[in-house]
């Protein structure tokens, strides 16, 4: 379910530090703006550097 | 009156690090600012597809430590930039943290190129590009294995021949019909393709792939015409695109190979912005035409010109490409060279006993050379490429 909160939510990739903002989604990756990242098909993967999508974790401003 | 914004240097790769050290070494004093949204300090790329499978546990930091600090250089990692505001002259951070530049570089690199095919969600396939990935691809690889390669580039052909040497069963599935058919061609993929067979490696060649199969873990590879392919683990090596997001929400024209257009200086469409890497593409003098080059070295020269023309040199980027790979201990190709295409073909040495060098020319100049053990032709090739000379007798 799309929240207000987990459309807010900018997450990480562990591995090459890539931020996925759901306000961008992943366009070239098939994943629409205003997609939670809850809400990407498990098959996505870092547009960077291919980690799964289990490699990101949620990042916090400051 | 403020102190002066300084230098802005985007992206965590061997460009933006031999920027730093330029622009240190060149005597500016002003601020100085790397940004890399890596977890890491900059660090060298290609191990990762070479000795860090091989466990050789290779240092991987381009510089010391101490050398920021040393250096008076603040190298912030985890900072992803988000926006370019060319007008205004600074970046805005995922942190929202706001940075003012007098000259920036935009060196972002590149990003993998995704395979989107069904069951690309099961666990054991992997993209190579930060050293994390090599870690999470060694842990399934703790035990021998059958291993798919997807793609026939260098990469796919350094990976398939480092997890052969460690015992892992290897298969290697690409769209050309000889692996190193796109980079190289001729006798050199001729003779990578008969050196790979020969060490037990399977080659699926003029095949692509549709899906993946398996429950959890990925158990095969299918290709469109239908052939299973038995796999434990998948690496996906189908190349690498330019990221170019932050240069082109800021408004930086993008060149026909979708990289950050530059002139020959590196300069991009914005006066006070340069680029260099893998990221770049630029006006080549040597070339004749714009180019943009995915190497090392070359990444690690490009941010030297940037950087002394990011203090006003204005140089042109005057280095001829050189790359190497290695296919484990089996065979290193080194390669420098301004052009893809060629009329004349000449190989000396012997490709039988795996020292040769492959020169190549056009309307009579030499434009590349790939050797195999003859280090010394390289030098040669490089004073004759930069000359305009015949392949050196």
């Amino acid at each position: 379910m799309k929240t207000t909160e987990a459309l807010a939510q900018k997450w990480i990739c562990t591995a090459c530090g890539d931020i996925y903002d759901p306000a961008e989604g992943d366009p070239e990756g098939g994943i629409p703006p205003n997609t939670a990242f809850e809400d990407i098909p498990d098959g996505w993967v870092c547009p960077v550097c291919g980690a799964r999508k289990s490699d990101y974790e949620p990042y916090d401003e400051d | 009156m403020a102190a002066e914004p300084g230098m802005l240097l985007i992206g965590g790769g061997v460009a933006s690090a031999s920027a730093a050290v330029e622009l240190r070494e060149r005597g500016y004093d002003g601020p100085v600012t790397l940004l890399t949204r890596e977890l890491d300090a900059p660090y060298h790329r290609p191990p990762i597809s070479k000795g860090l499978l091989l466990g050789t546990g290779e240092d991987l930091a381009v510089l010391p430590e101490q050398w920021w600090a040393d250096h008076d250089v603040q190298m912030l990692t985890r900072s992803a930039v988000t926006t370019l505001d060319l007008a205004a002259r600074s970046v805005t951070l995922a942190s929202k943290r706001e940075l003012a530049y007098d000259k920036a570089l935009v060196a972002t690199g590149a990003m993998v190129r995704r395979l989107p095919v069904p069951g690309a969600a099961l666990r054991g396939i992997h993209y190579l590009r930060a050293p994390m990935n090599a870690r999470s691809l060694g842990e399934d690889l703790a035990t021998p294995k059958r291993v798919v390669l997807i793609g026939g580039s260098f990469i796919a052909v350094e990976v398939a021949a480092s997890l052969t040497k460690m015992g892992h069963e290897c298969t290697m599935l690409m769209l050309e019909d000889r692996c190193l058919d796109r980079t190289f061609g001729g006798v050199v993929a001729e003779h990578v393709d008969q050196l790979l067979r020969s060490h037990g490696i399977t080659m699926i060649c003029g095949a692509s792939l549709a899906e993946f199969h398996g429950d959890e873990n990925v158990s095969a590879v299918i290709t469109e015409d239908g052939r299973s392919i038995p796999a434990d683990v998948v690496v996906i090596g189908a190349g690498a695109v330019p990221d170019v997001k932050l240069a082109r929400s800021a408004g930086l024209t993008i060149g026909e190979s979708g990289g950050i257009a530059c002139d020959a200086t590196l300069r991009t469409s914005d006066a006070h912005v340069y680029s260099a890497g893998d990221a770049c593409e630029y006006d080549s003098v040597l070339h004749g035409m714009p180019v943009r080059i995915e190497h090392e070295q070359h990444a690690q020269a490009q941010g030297v010109t940037a950087a002394r023309n990011m203090l006003g040199a204005n140089e042109d980027h005057r280095v001829v490409p050189y790359f190497w790979t290695d296919i484990a201990d089996w065979a290193t190709l080194e390669y420098v060279g301004v052009s893809a295409t060629h009329d004349e073909e000449l190989v000396t040495g012997s490709l039988e006993a795996g020292e040769f060098t492959v020169w190549r020319s056009s309307a009579g100049r030499l434009v590349s050379a790939l050797t195999c053990g003859r280090p010394a032709d390289l030098d040669a090739a490089r004073t004759a490429i930069l000359d305009g000379g015949p392949i050196p007798a």
